[in-house]
């Protein structure tokens, strides 16, 4: 009987933390590339995600590619600087960025994949027991930092005047 | 009843106005390189020296890019909640505004004040320039663009934001798409740096600088001493006591002026209210003004974030 509980504790606490992986603001397992300035406000990026389903990669480069806007910044492209600047924001709002980024959150809003979701074997690797996918992902970063002045994450241009 | 509840609303109304600090304008200027390399420059002859100096106007009318990306810039501010001050509709409402002093005359004939001082100030203007410039880059069929932003603050000259870079080369867009392109490229990054300009004067207070003057007419002059201590000693105890955090430099002391930089002044005073320069000094205006120093003063600024203070007359 001790044997059983302990595998569904087991089970449900490895469930739990792999869940938690993919909304967690601070796993910054991926590589990210800024491709091009789209049309007003969007930004096209490649992200290379890990995983062990090829459909899993390409739903966590869209997380992905939000996560590294919002707290990363992206080198080369019109984000350098990360979008949410304050200090510890990470943490500070962490209930908020749990529930914007979770499995199917309000971040699915602003972010969407290119090509259809089609991947060229040139983005294919395998590491280890993981996949590693790149697919092109379009970012609406004016839509997304509307979204976070409205939250109150991000402070607006204008703010104190 | 209702008079205490009326009289609660308006409190809070007041608190909620002066909680807001005086809001800088910023406007989007061609910069001087752009203007002197697409022949949009006026020359002076200043006494023997020739001075070149930009003319916008020229530029906006002849020149459909340059109107195109201001627009572009104005828009993509607007939406982040921080309408510009346009070039354009500024030049037009000086011209008017000049044309209809020329003309207002009161019943009995008066025409309306105009020193040489207030000629002068009638230009273009705002608190935040910010300066643009491109260059198209040819290779072969293809062009890029060369693209810089630079945000400079009127009053101290410094570069307070920036973004530049280079874009892809494109061998059908049009150059108003690439320019396009660059401005939408550059933006974000260029508020960024923005934004961390406004987060320092909230964090510090607000940047400025004053000059001190005198009137030759004065007989008294900044090495004049009061209780053993000269007056430009005194100007710079009072502004150690009430800059933020007693923070100035003098660049220029002497017996006839001083000028002060880096003056960080705070954004709101002791009853809440939203200051700039010109209410900074007039608190040194007052405190020069009464005894023991009884100086009378002129007090004239410019913008937010200059003042000079002019000694022995009004």
């Amino acid at each position: 009987m001790k044997k059983y509980v302990f595998i569904i504790i087991f089970t449900v606490g490895f469930q739990q933390f792999a869940l938690s992986q993919g909304n967690n603001p601070t796993n910054y397992n991926y590589e990210i590339q800024f491709l091009k300035t789209g049309l007003q406000g969007t930004e096209l990026f490649k992200v290379y995600s890990y995983c062990k389903k090829e459909k899993d990669c390409i739903e966590n480069a869209k997380v992905d590619a939000v996560k590294a806007i919002l707290f990363k910044g992206i080198p080369g492209s019109g984000i350098t600087a990360p979008m949410v600047n304050e200090v510890g924001a990470e943490e500070k709002y962490s209930d908020y960025f749990k529930e914007f980024l979770k499995p199917g959150g309000k971040y699915l809003n602003y972010v969407s994949i290119s090509n259809d979701g089609s991947i060229n074997e040139n983005d294919r690797f395998k590491v280890g027991k993981q996949l590693k996918i790149g697919v092109i992902v379009s970012v609406q970063k004016a839509n997304l930092r509307k979204e976070l002045e409205a939250a109150g994450i991000v402070k607006k241009l204008d703010n104190g005047f | 009843m209702q008079k205490i509840l009326i009289f609660i609303f308006l409190f809070f109304c007041t608190n909620a106005i002066f909680a807001q600090a005086k809001k800088p304008t910023i406007m989007v200027v061609p910069s001087d390189n752009w203007c002197l390399l697409n022949g949009y420059m006026n020359h002076f002859d200043n006494q023997g020296t020739v001075v070149e100096v930009p003319n916008y106007k020229k530029a906006l009318q002849e020149n459909s890019d340059i109107g195109n990306v201001i627009s572009k810039i104005n828009g993509l501010m607007s939406e982040r909640g921080f309408p510009l001050k346009n070039l354009e509709s500024v030049i037009k409402s000086l011209e008017s505004q000049s044309a209809e002093d020329n003309m207002t005359t009161s019943k009995s004939g008066a025409d309306v004040s105009e020193s040489p001082l207030d000629k002068l100030k009638m230009v273009s203007k705002a608190d935040i320039i910010i300066q643009i410039g491109w260059t198209v880059v040819k290779s072969g069929f293809s062009n890029r663009i060369t693209f810089n932003m630079q945000g400079l603050d009127a009053y101290t000259d410094k570069q307070i934001a920036t973004a530049q870079g280079t874009g892809d080369p494109s061998s059908n867009a049009a150059i108003i798409i690439l320019l396009q392109e660059a401005v939408l490229a550059h933006i974000d990054n260029f508020n960024a740096s923005l934004q961390s300009h406004f987060d320092d004067l909230f964090a510090n207070g607000r940047e400025i600088t004053i000059r001190i003057k005198k009137f030759n007419s004065w007989d008294g002059d900044l090495e004049k001493e009061y209780d053993g201590k000269e007056l430009g000693s005194i100007i710079e105890e009072w502004l150690a006591k009430n800059t933020q955090a007693g923070r100035f430099s003098t660049t220029d002391a002497t017996e006839n002026m001083m000028f002060f930089e880096q003056v960080r002044i705070p954004m709101y005073n002791a009853s809440k209210v939203a200051i700039d320069a010109r209410s900074f000094c007039k608190e040194l205006q007052k405190y020069l003004k009464a005894a023991p120093f009884s100086i009378v003063n002129k007090l004239t600024t410019k913008g937010l974030g200059q003042a000079t203070l002019i000694l022995g007359e009004k």
